[in-house]
């Protein structure tokens, strides 16, 4: 290189006194190269060609020579009619490079021809990329928005580092990002976005050079579902879905994972899928009762891996009537109830006393049979009046307004479970009225049913209609008795009766 | 190589004023199209079998770089790149077939004036003419515009005419 510059100045004076004949174009030479990012090397060539004829050797002396104009590889070739000579560098340090090409021909010796130069600029030089401790050039990197890696840290280590990398192809996956960059290392901090939705691809590059592609993923999304313990069989409820991200994509399923009793989506599938955009709900219709309690399970799939369940039980309820005897022992109302049985009964005709009001009533004691007998949630047993009148001996006294009749939390025994009932809830209730020394008498026409929890609602039982006729008189003392002297009085049962004074 | 710097070494004696210029001892011309296309159709060959290197070397990000380096440059479609490499790599088959046969004769002897020699050149000459017009016709008028102006602005080719003295 060196020596360049007067070999020039030599040639110019000896290529003048050369005779030259009339060629539009005898030679030409050329000098190129690339550097590729990627590999971190420099290739390149410079060419000498002959268009004239082929019967001289031709040389091309090529040299790579770096930012400090010292050559740093150097080649040489000399052919007939085209000579190539490649040189190639690893480059250590930034700037620019340059491919320098002299050429020559064996006219009368060697004569010159000419130079020529390509200008490479390595502005950065990437040596080696690693994601946390894991070499890159292994191949692509899968970060998730779930990991506990995430966020992600990168080095990339190399010279004239001066900008930070750029990112593209991933709008919205990094959500954050710090980059240090010195000049020979980057080091950088990236977080996949946790509302990523779908896989993406993120690329990154440093100057020139693109680091091989990052693919961003989801993480598994979360799906919350929420169910109430029972869905009542012919009825139907609701059960809550939530996911992150929103957009899921999710499959529900309903099935019995044990024992019978079933249920279906509000359009009678058991199979549903939709996207959840914002937390929702769904319909469950409880087709047959559950033979064992929780055995109703809802599931939700994404892409065929189940990611969340709950279970439930289809519940039905079916009620009696005890109108003599006790209560049953189970029956956790019971201790309050006698606690107002003054005389007679316990069930059936009695002299009651309840929050010091005396009466003649009729003690009856609703029971719930409940299907999963197991069932874990509470159901109460509700009743609406729907016919009753009251007389003074023959005479209309009053007519009772249809509409809920509920007992009060004393006379219930809402939960299925208590004293070893396994399925048995009860409902309390002495009708009556208190006497006079015109005979009393009332008449009443009930339907009992089942609510899970305490919901009107969401029924889970047919309505079963049950009676009470009592009449009530005073003793000497005027304490209320039970008067006898029509058919059927003083007695409730299953059914219904004429709410007339004789109950005809 | 050493009788060019012994040439250097008295030259230098004689007190000829030390010149850094970039000079050219040929009559430089403007380098006639020919030239240019033979020098641009090398280049796209020689970029092509670096990839290929790279590919063979395990290198396939590289390989892929240096395969899409003048599409990106030039501003080609994948089509036009493809037809580009594939007239390029005919012509250059065809050159080297060329500077074959002239090796080939000049091995066996023959004169600097050899009409044969003479016809080879302007084989060479029409040979890359043709692979322009395949190249023209591949790429529509439109589209050719431009890569040619691409290949004049990026061309660093220098050529000229030399009277080598017969052998």
């Amino acid at each position: 290189m060196r020596l360049k510059c007067l070999t020039i100045f030599f040639a110019v004076l000896a290529a003048a006194s050369v005779p030259r004949t009339a060629h539009a174009q005898d030679f030409d030479y050329d000098s190129y190269g690339v550097y590729d990012p990627y590999s971190n090397e420099i290739s390149g060539y410079s060419i000498t060609v002959d268009y004239m004829g082929y019967n001289v050797d031709l040389e091309a002396d090529s040299d790579l020579l770096d930012p400090d104009e010292e050559t740093v590889d150097s080649s040489s070739d000399d052919e007939i009619g085209e000579a190539e000579a490649d040189v190639y560098c690893v480059p250590e340090q930034t700037g620019t490079y340059e491919i320098y090409g002299s050429h020559w021909y064996d006219g009368d010796g060697w004569d010159w021809l000419g130079e020529s130069y390509d200008d490479l600029d390595v502005s950065d030089i990437v040596t080696s990329v690693s994601a946390g401790s894991q070499p890159w050039y292994s191949g692509s990197q899968t970060w998730y928005s779930d990991s506990p890696d995430n966020p992600y840290s990168i080095t990339i280590n190399g010279l004239g580092f001066t900008d930070q990398p750029s990112l593209s192809g991933c709008s919205g996956g990094i959500d954050s990002s710090s980059w240090t960059v010195n000049y020979t290392q980057i080091s950088g901090s990236l977080h996949v976005s946790t509302a990523l939705s779908t896989a993406c691809t993120l690329v990154l590059m440093v100057g020139d050079f693109a680091a091989p592609p990052i693919s961003l993923e989801p993480g598994t999304p979360i799906v919350t579902i929420s169910c109430p313990l029972g869905i009542p069989k012919g009825g139907s409820d609701t059960c809550s879905l939530a996911a992150s991200p929103l957009g899921t994509q999710v499959t529900l399923l309903l099935s019995a994972s044990t024992g019978s009793g079933s249920a279906t989506f509000d359009d009678g599938s058991t199979s549903k899928s939709l996207t959840i955009s914002a937390p929702t709900t769904v319909t469950i219709k409880g087709v047959d009762a559950s033979s064992t309690a929780d055995n109703i399970t809802l599931a939700a799939s994404v892409d065929g891996e189940n990611i969340a369940s709950t279970s439930f039980s289809v519940v039905s309820v079916s009620i009696s009537l005890n109108a003599s005897g006790s209560p049953a022992g189970d029956d956790a109302a019971r201790t309050a109830y006698l606690q107002t049985v003054v005389s007679g009964g316990p069930l059936g005709p009695e002299i009651n006393n309840s929050n010091n009001n005396t009466t003649c009533s009729i003690g009856v004691e609703l029971a719930g049979t409940v299907s999963p007998s197991n069932y874990r949630g509470t159901i109460t047993l509700l009743r609406n009046l729907v016919s009753g009148s009251t007389y003074f001996s023959s005479v209309l006294a009053s007519t009772i307004s249809p509409g809920p009749d509920n007992s009060g939390t004393s006379q219930l025994d809402t939960d299925p479970q208590s004293g070893g009932s396994n399925g048995k809830v009860y409902d309390l209730d002495a009708p009556g009225l208190s006497g006079g020394s015109l005979v009393h008498r009332a008449r009443y026409n009930f339907q009992e049913y089942a609510a899970l929890g305490s919901d009107p609602t969401k029924q889970v039982s047919s309505n079963f209609p049950y009676y009470a006729a009592v009449s009530c008189g005073v003793d000497g003392s005027g304490n209320p008795v039970i008067y006898s002297g029509v058919n059927g009085d003083n007695q409730a049962g299953s059914g219904t009766i004429n709410v007339t004074w004789d109950l005809q | 190589m050493s009788h060019r710097i012994l040439v250097i070494v008295l030259l230098a004696g004689l007190g000829f004023p030390a010149l850094c210029q970039k000079l050219q001892t040929t009559q430089a011309t403007k380098v006639p199209d020919y030239v240019l296309y033979d020098a641009f159709f090398f280049r796209v060959k020689w970029l092509s079998d670096l990839a290929d290197k790279y590919s063979s070397r395990g290198k396939p990000a590289s390989a892929d770089y240096i395969r899409s380096l003048l599409q990106k440059k030039a501003g080609l479609t994948a089509q036009e790149d493809a037809a580009l490499k594939s007239i390029a790599a005919d012509c250059r088959a065809g050159d080297l077939s060329i500077v074959g046969v002239g090796r080939a004769l000049v091995k066996a002897g023959a004169a600097a004036n050899d009409a044969r020699l003479q016809a080879l050149g302007s084989q060479r000459q029409q040979l890359v003419a043709s692979h322009v017009s395949q190249l023209q016709a591949a790429m529509g008028p439109a589209r050719f515009q431009k890569l040619d102006s691409f290949v004049r602005v990026s061309s660093t080719v220098k050529g000229g005419t030399a009277a080598p003295a017969p052998k």
